[in-house]
């Protein structure tokens, strides 16, 4: 069997198999406070597109969420990748930056929740503003790691041609590390998503994430599962996106990472 | 040949096909590498390969160690076939393949190591062969603190740590500097010839002149698919390291042949198109003594 | 990631002294602008309550909280319970996916789901399944943690040089010796840098566990500083949380850089996978 039909076989029968082992467990667990099957939950998410109400509330919170993610994550981009190109080749950037990303990175997400909803309360804005705090930094440290990596013969022969400074940037050192770049905002989007959803959880009301929540608050775990189910598909979306852009974008590279998925 | 002893190593029909690279998926367009090699390894012969680049040498030396296994052909050592690595088989490698983690003794005591012999034995066995390469003292450096040069000479410390019958050497000394590769030649011919009886040598190179100074008997590989075309015999002294041996008549003339064959198997496979001027329309070069009248203008 | 190589390290505090005063200043400033201490609470109010939660005054309305010792204690305990179990579980699944083609068949379609969707999703319905007691805390870490560390080691293992294979194979390794004596060794520092980022995972999934599940340890203890309107006790955790995300991160990058002196490049020191 080829390989790549051996990764069809085993994607689909790891997935039935999940699917198998749930409902069993569902069924011998036989608490639907505690647990859901696949049968629920599947139902439940057909209704969110059927049944008029759910769908309303469905729609709404979809357009926050999705919304969040999107402006979280481009701020970090715009944010991160010039940091992140200074960064990689200037070291005075580098040097005055370096602690603070380290310190950054190292707290997690969750700790700016309740700083977030002391400033912009429990709103979108927030989760937007947690969203960028987790994005940027791992966007930076990626796109300054492609920085690092480049050639200075690369550099050398660029200013050897009398280029500037900025055309050095644009011409050399941005192209260069665009692989690195990639991976990093592929990398970003991942954070980012899991930073609006972080928040959306701890705030209740808005978005999928809050939907979702109050749903469980509400023991209707197979709505929340159905939620669930959407969410995941929103974060698959956006990975493949990326991914696509990824191919799209850094066409003369072959590299490791970014054949991996 | 002698056909008094049975060859340690004789190799029959040897063939390998490798999908093209840049295809891929399916292998549908397969390049063959390899058309049926063979030949003998006479016990105690310093034998070389030589053959144009990319055909097949290097994968013809794993096949011999059992590293790779053929399409078809078999490849007999001590009269048994081989179909994994034999213990008896030690292998150079072009990239060192040394462990980057280990220091330098405990590189060397790797084969040892994997065979299952004592510690006392192998750290003894293991400076004694460092000592050998002449790197007494270096025990305890890393990979990285040492040279290329350096590198190589571990790598074949390691090899005759375990006292293979023949050594099976894949351009060692491609990765070298020449000024380096000069003396790691000269080093490995004094350490080989220096054992009784001298150790068998299966060497790959693409290196003329390398093969020339190193080897008793060349074995001349075409283009691919490679197959075996001549086999050489060198009648040059055994401690060649003692002469110039460079200037040899016998050396130049060897040299000629071989260039000539290369030159040839190259011109034709590479598709080099219509011979330049000079070159007659089989690539053949005819090199000539620099005319008297010239030696004179230099004075 | 500045290279140490080519900056003193003295100057290197110097700079980082110098930008946290400047910092700590402008958070000063702008405590002081925003006059608002629901919004914003200077450094010096951060740093009294700190004191104030190591004394255990307890603020008002926060009776039947714990102690500060305990809630540090709390998390410090899911986070190294759950970190740990993950590296048990995840190093040998991650070799054993990255030596054998078929394993990582298997386990493909898992980890790339883990990569695109993110595992915080399921935390709110694993409350109902697992209730929220220590277990089910330590649970949570762990299925934050374990996929990175299987990834990270996945990674390493599989790429082995084909050099290195070559040399065990040549020199006739069984399979255990090779694993032991070869791959182990070189697949190490991605297996460390998994751990590394994988702590990062941790302590994610401890105080997000506490916070959305049992109320409890320092995330818990946080929220019920934020509910209670308590800015500057709530920065304090908060504060809290992070000199322990810094603190323990210390652990794997020091033990990078003393168990990896052979490597002879710099290892750019930060993630470059998730």
């Amino acid at each position: 069997m080829s390989a790549s039909r051996l990764r069809y076989v085993a994607l689909s029968g790891t997935l039935v198999a999940f699917v198998v082992i749930w409902w069993g467990i569902a069924l011998a667990v036989n608490n639907p406070r505690e647990i859901v099957g696949p049968v629920e939950t599947g139902t439940a998410f057909i209704q969110l597109f059927t049944d008029p109400p759910l769908t309303w509330l469905l729609a709404g919170a979809l357009q926050v969420t999705v919304t969040s993610i999107l402006l979280g994550f481009s701020l970090a981009a715009v944010v991160g990748v010039p940091l992140g190109l200074l960064m990689g080749r200037y070291l005075i950037v580098d040097l005055f930056f370096d602690p603070w990303v380290n310190i950054w990175y190292s707290i997690p997400a969750i700790a700016f929740v309740p700083l977030t909803m002391n400033w912009t309360g429990v709103s979108s804005t927030s989760s937007i503003a947690i969203a960028f705090l987790i994005a940027v930094f791992t966007i930076m440290i990626n796109v300054y790691g492609g920085v690092k990596n480049i050639s200075g013969s690369l550099v050398e022969s660029a200013r050897a041609y009398g280029a500037s400074q900025t055309q050095v940037m644009t011409k050399i050192i941005f192209p260069a590390s665009l692989p690195n770049i990639m991976v990093g905002l592929r990398l970003g989007i991942s954070r980012a998503i899991e930073g609006v959803i972080i928040a959306e959880m701890v705030f209740s009301v808005v978005g999928i994430g809050g939907l979702m929540d109050s749903a469980a608050d509400n023991l209707q775990l197979a709505l929340s599962g159905a939620l669930i189910v959407v969410l995941a598909i929103i974060s698959l979306a956006f990975a493949e996106i990326t991914k696509y852009a990824t191919r799209r974008a850094v066409v003369w590279k072959e590299s490791q990472a970014l054949i991996r998925e | 040949m002698s056909l008094l002893k049975p060859p340690l190593i004789s190799t029959k029909g040897i063939t390998k096909s490798f999908p093209r690279k840049g295809e891929t998926g399916n292998a549908d367009g397969k390049s063959k590498v390899l058309g049926g090699v063979t030949f003998d390894l006479q016990s105690g012969s310093f034998t070389s390969i030589i053959g144009p680049s990319g055909c097949g040498k290097t994968t013809l030396l794993r096949i011999i160690d059992g590293l790779i296994r053929p399409d078809s052909g078999e490849v007999v050592f001590n009269g048994n076939p081989v179909t994994a690595p034999p213990p008896k088989m030690g292998f150079v490698f072009q990239q060192f393949g040394l462990l980057p983690w280990r220091t330098i003794q405990k590189n060397v005591e790797l084969g040892l190591e994997l065979r299952g012999v004592d510690s006392e034995e192998r750290e003894a066995v293991a400076q004694k062969y460092i000592a050998v390469v002449g790197l007494k003292g270096f025990e305890h450096h890393y990979v990285h603190e040492i040279s290329a040069g350096m590198q190589q000479r571990v790598g074949l410390a390691r090899a005759l740590s375990i006292d293979p019958d023949v050594l099976l050497m894949d351009e060692p000394f491609a990765s070298v500097d020449e000024q380096t590769r000069e003396i790691l030649q000269k080093q490995l011919l004094q350490i080989v010839k220096g054992t009784s009886p001298p150790k068998t040598t299966l060497f790959v190179t693409h290196n003329v002149d390398e093969a020339i100074y190193l080897s008793d008997e060349i074995v001349l590989m075409g283009a691919c698919p490679a197959k075996v075309k001549e086999v050489v015999r060198v009648d040059l002294p055994p401690q060649r390291w003692r002469y110039d041996i460079r200037s040899a008549p016998e050396y130049v003339m060897l040299w000629r042949k071989i260039w000539r064959f290369l030159e040839n198997e190259i011109m034709h496979s590479e598709g080099f198109g219509p011979a330049a001027p000079g070159i007659d329309v089989e690539g053949n070069v005819e090199l000539n003594p620099i005319p008297n009248e010239t030696q004179a203008n230099r004075g | 990631m500045a290279s140490s190589r080519a900056v003193p390290f003295s100057l290197r505090l110097a700079i980082f002294c110098a930008s946290l005063g400047v910092f700590i200043l402008l958070w000063e400033v702008a405590s002081i602008a925003t006059g608002n201490s629901l919004i914003l609470v200077g450094p010096v109010s951060v740093l009294k309550a700190m004191v104030g939660l190591f004394q255990n005054h307890i603020p008002q309305g926060a009776l039947g909280l714990q102690s500060a010792d305990a809630a540090i204690l709390q998390t410090l305990a899911t986070i190294v319970f759950g970190f740990g179990l993950a590296c048990i579980v995840g190093i040998p699944v991650g070799i054993v996916t990255g030596r054998w083609k078929a394993a990582e068949a298997i386990f493909d379609p898992w980890l790339n789901a883990t990569y695109s969707i993110p595992i915080v999703v399921l935390i709110p319905m694993l409350y109902f399944a697992v209730g929220a007691d220590f277990f089910a805390e330590v649970f949570v870490t762990f299925l934050l943690t374990v996929f990175t560390i299987i990834v990270n080691t996945q990674n390493g293992v599989k790429y082995v040089s084909n050099a290195l294979a070559e040399v065990g194979k040549s020199f006739g390794a069984s399979e255990s010796q090779y694993i032991a004596k070869i791959i182990l060794p070189a697949s190490l520092p991605d297996i460390v840098s998994g751990m590394r980022i994988g702590m990062g995972r941790a302590i994610l999934g401890a105080i997000l566990a506490e916070v959305l599940m049992s109320g409890t340890g320092l995330g818990g203890m946080m929220m019920t500083f934020q509910a209670l309107l308590n800015t500057p006790y709530m920065m304090a955790v908060v504060l809290l949380i992070a000199l322990i995300g810094v603190g323990v991160l210390q652990l794997p990058k020091f033990l990078e850089r003393r168990l990896f002196r052979w490597k002879e490049t710099e290892s750019i020191s930060r993630e470059m996978r998730r």
